[in-house]
């Protein structure tokens, strides 16, 4: 319908109008399960699996598997993302089981605790840019996509603010989905940690670096430059405000849709895979609404 | 959390030092820096050597509270 409309029309429509036509788009592309996105985090975790037995038997060459290996730790979050808000099944619904699983297994590729990414995560879409209660928003600060890498590399170091920030929001919240949270994290990093050395004393160290350890760190750079930095850098808060459209080399796909996270925040519920079509779709409403588009 | 503690220590001596070895052996790392695998460091063999430097950084980085 706003597609209808011209610009000038829609900038003279009113608060709850915009609000009423935004949400006419959203309703399109949400409430129905999204497939690609049950396939994704399926498909992904296989083939990582798999590279494990091929590489250790010599079928695959480790040059060959670290490419593979990095793309699916690029790609590993999203799945987890989307059930963090979950867009696969709600809780009661028949297939809530798929959602928490596609959560936890999406997250374990990543060694984080999916009970630790949603709820902080959830903490960042309620409190976004807030620097007291955002757990994100220490990442999204600097002048230039550097930041986000010293903010990535400074989050390793264990007695830094930057470790701690996801902590410190788990502390705050404290109910049970945290402490378990807390408790799973404390065994997925004990398992990395046995798989590493195990690996290690047979002579397979370098494997284990080229398929986890190298992939998971660059994964986590990426994922905080794009999923994080880039679309919330510089802004303050409030509903139009705090999330922003970006210019990314590579278009939509080398940055994971996130030029469209603006959409994301204020449709969370929204699938990953159909953002980018309900941003194309909402654009003259976002104008109207005077957010920041980065040229789109 | 005096495991986690620990952790540093445990992954330099048991992931760090054996993987800086494989580097040394099985890339073509260890052709430029001529290393004889079998040859003795201090009475150690190359992994275990590697494994005493990745214990050393892993003991700095616990008590230091960084890793780089």
């Amino acid at each position: 319908m706003s597609n209808t409309l011209t610009e000038k029309q829609l900038s003279e429509l009113s608060n709850s109008e915009l609000m009423h036509l935004e949400r006419e788009i959203a309703r399109k592309y949400m409430n129905r399960l999204s497939i690609p996105m049950v396939l994704w985090p399926i498909a992904n975790t296989l083939v990582w699996l798999s590279l494990w037995p091929l590489v250790i038997t010599g079928t695959l060459s480790l040059w060959l598997a670290f490419p593979i290996a990095l793309f699916n730790m690029l790609v590993a979050y999203l799945p987890s993302h989307d059930a963090q808000h979950d867009n696969y099944a709600r809780p009661g619904e028949p297939l809530r089981w798929l959602n928490e699983a596609i959560g936890h297994v999406s997250s374990f590729l990543l060694t984080y605790s999916y009970r630790v990414l949603r709820e902080t995560h959830l903490e960042h879409h309620k409190h976004t840019n807030d620097p007291e209660l955002d757990p994100d928003q220490m990442f999204n600060m600097g002048n230039s996509g550097w930041y986000s890498l010293w903010s990535s590399i400074q989050s390793y170091q264990p007695g830094s603010r930057a470790a701690n920030s996801y902590l410190l929001a788990l502390d705050r919240l404290d109910n049970e989905n945290c402490r378990r949270g807390k408790r799973d994290q404390f065994f997925i990093v004990l398992a990395q940690y046995g798989i590493l050395f195990t690996m290690a004393a047979n002579g397979m160290a370098l494997e284990a670096v080229a398929i986890w350890w190298l992939p998971l760190r660059v994964s986590v750079i990426y994922t905080r430059y794009y999923l994080s930095w880039a679309p919330h850098v510089g802004l303050g808060k409030g509903r139009y405000n705090d999330t922003k459209s970006f210019q990314s080399f590579g278009g939509a796909i080398s940055s994971s849709g996130m030029t469209a996270h603006v959409v994301h925040h204020l449709h969370p519920r929204i699938p990953h895979n159909r953002t980018p079509a309900a941003f194309r779709e909402m654009l003259p409403i976002l104008r109207a609404r005077n957010v920041d588009l980065g040229g789109h | 959390m005096v495991l986690l503690k620990l952790m540093p220590i445990a992954f330099g001596a048991f992931f760090l030092g054996p993987l800086i070895a494989e580097l040394l052996t099985r890339t073509p790392a260890g052709e430029l820096l001529s290393i004889d695998p079998t040859q003795a460091i201090i009475g150690l063999t190359l992994t275990q050597f590697c494994m005493l430097l990745g214990t050393v950084y892993g003991v700095v980085a616990a008590v230091t509270g960084r890793w780089i």
